[in-house]
């Protein structure tokens, strides 16, 4: 490196002239938009802005950089129209502007009724209809669609469904459940989609004949090589009560396992609430988090962080929150929670324990592409989501649509 | 306290252009770089700090004084009753003045910052590098970075038709 520079400085170039490594250092700064324009600067930036190292150290830049200051959410539209209308849109917005913007929408040209709780992981989005799913990388517009499940499913006709980045492989996973009836009798296994390959993606069938699901009305979370969802309780398929835990999918040797309640929660005596329905699973500061209220009747909440501890994993509890009326945790920024209302977004300072209203969503707007309109906001829909958004250049497969 | 004078430690920084720069060692610790090198007990008396002529060292030496925690560094007191947000803001206006060079000094900044292992400064110039280009077109990048474009057109045109709508 001293002595490339000191050549450098020898020759003393006309013009001044910064060394590669820097310039790709600086290209990890920009926005996603730009960098896509800059593809065509010439072959080595278009070379440099689609190498996957690049691409790491981007989406890491832009998780760090941009979370410091103004945090971006997206927005997601939960359809339930019942015509059959097959369009998914993300809006962004970011913490401090008034309005929203569309980024990406897409008519899928596929029919669906209803798509909703969408898993997200380094900027991309898992958007599962109860036709097919899609993977979406709104930022760059990549869309994959994923192919159907080898099984047939049976109702109800959503999944539950997951995705991560496995590190071993560097690629990600996205992780279904599928039931199955044989005997009269119903079965669950699991299957693994891998996206990224060259080839066009797959399912394959990694389990089978398995007693319990996930909860599909509860969306997947995936941090450290794990995706995580809620047990499924509701007997529907006449399935064996299952004790109340998580499941965690590991993304590297694709194994399925139990992961207990901390022991708050896990109080066999209380059972005639539906404990599952009432905790929230979130990522905060890297860490799979779980938000409950501790004792029923009492406005206390606790933010529980798992954490591994050699083989096995344990809930340490994080934050506690007074007086606090049902919501969820989706974010953390240095010494406060920002909290979700289901339609409004609130920061909760944890020190001071005050609670500020930041956005009503249902007032928002948006402006959609060189529109100087604001469009309708989304009051108009029963249900919407706001997620943390990271984007980044990861690329789903990149099948042209 | 400690005073001035026997409280504080001073470090001494060469540039390969022969000058010698006297910095309080907290200044210099702003540096990851010269840091690793102290608590590495790998510098003595002086440190010849390569690559960064005098003119740039002396700008970064600038820099650190000016972002070294406060507590003392300014050599008086006055600064613990200044509000926390007053004392960013006043940075704030301090850094947008100390970037305004010429391109070259700019990415003699930048690569000195890199060196260095300054991650404010290398934050500040690579940002304001990032707002000169991010609008600009294609050709005015080109020459400000010195790249060259090696495409034949019909290539730029493929590359750019892929990702057409990123330039509207």
């Amino acid at each position: 490196m001293m002595t490339s520079n000191e050549q450098k400085q020898s020759n003393e170039a006309p013009t001044p002239e910064l060394p590669d490594e820097l310039v790709s250092d600086i290209l990890t700064r920009l926005p996603v938009k730009s960098l896509l324009r800059f593809k065509c600067i010439s072959k080595a930036w278009c070379a440099t802005i689609s190498d996957p190292s690049f691409i790491r150290r981007h989406l890491k830049m832009s998780a760090a950089c941009r979370w410091e200051q103004n945090p971006p959410f997206l927005i997601t539209r939960h359809s339930l129209d019942y015509d059959g209308k097959g369009d998914i849109g993300f809006c962004q917005w970011q913490q401090g502007t008034s309005e929203a913007w569309l980024v990406h929408s897409r008519d899928c040209t596929s029919y669906f009724n209803l798509v909703l709780f969408f898993p997200h992981c380094d900027g991309l989005v898992l958007v599962p209809t109860d036709t097919t799913a899609y993977l979406f990388n709104p930022a760059t517009r990549d869309i994959v669609t994923l192919p159907e499940s080898s099984h047939g499913i049976v109702p109800p006709s959503l999944r539950p469904i997951g995705f991560g980045h496995d590190l071993r492989s560097g690629m990600y996973k996205v992780v279904q459940f599928f039931l199955r009836s044989r005997d009269d009798e119903f079965y669950n296994g699991v299957e693994v989609c891998t996206v990224g390959d060259p080839a066009p993606p797959q399912w394959r069938e990694i389990m089978a004949d398995r007693w319990y699901t996930a909860d599909p009305w509860v969306t997947a979370q995936s941090v450290n090589g794990g995706v995580y969802w809620i047990v499924h309780v509701d007997n529907y398929t006449g399935l064996e009560p299952h004790p109340r835990c998580l499941l965690r999918f590991g993304l590297d040797d694709e194994a399925l396992s139990h992961i207990h309640l901390p022991s708050e929660l896990s109080d066999p005596e209380d059972d005639d609430n539906n404990v599952d329905k009432s905790f929230k699973l979130s990522v905060l500061q890297g860490e799979l988090c779980l938000t409950a209220y501790r004792a029923r009747g009492h406005r206390l909440m606790v933010v529980w962080a798992l954490v591994e501890d050699e083989a096995s994993f344990v809930w340490e509890p994080r934050h506690t929150l007074n007086g606090m009326d049902p919501c969820h945790p989706i974010a953390f920024l240095p010494g406060t929670l920002l909290l979700w209302f289901y339609g409004k977004l609130c920061i909760y300072d944890l020190r001071s324990r005050e609670l500020t209203n930041v956005c009503d969503f249902s007032w928002l707007r948006y402006r959609s592409h060189g529109s100087g309109e604001l469009e309708p906001a989304w009051n108009s829909l029963p249900f919407f989501d706001v997620i943390p958004y990271t984007e980044s250049l990861v690329p789903v497969g990149a099948h042209p649509a | 306290m400690a005073t001035r004078e026997a409280g504080k430690k001073m470090i001494m920084l060469k540039s390969p252009d022969g000058m010698e720069f006297e910095v309080e060692e907290a200044v210099a610790m702003e540096s990851q770089t010269i840091r690793k090198m102290i608590e590495d007990d790998c510098a003595d008396t002086a440190i010849l700090i390569p690559n960064i002529n005098s003119k740039i060292l002396s700008r970064v030496i600038e820099y650190c004084n000016k972002h070294v925690p406060t507590t003392g560094a300014t050599g008086a007191a006055a600064s613990d009753t200044v509000a926390p947000a007053a004392l960013a803001e006043d940075l704030k206006i301090w850094d947008a003045e100390f970037i305004k060079v010429n391109r070259a000094t700019r990415f003699d900044l930048i690569q000195a910052a890199s060196y260095l292992n300054i991650k404010g400064l290398l934050d500040l110039t690579s940002q304001t590098t990032i707002d000169t280009i991010s609008d600009n077109s294609l050709e005015e990048i080109r020459s400000f970075l010195s790249t060259k474009n090696d495409y034949l057109p019909e290539e730029e045109q493929t590359i750019r038709r892929e990702n057409q709508w990123a330039f509207q």
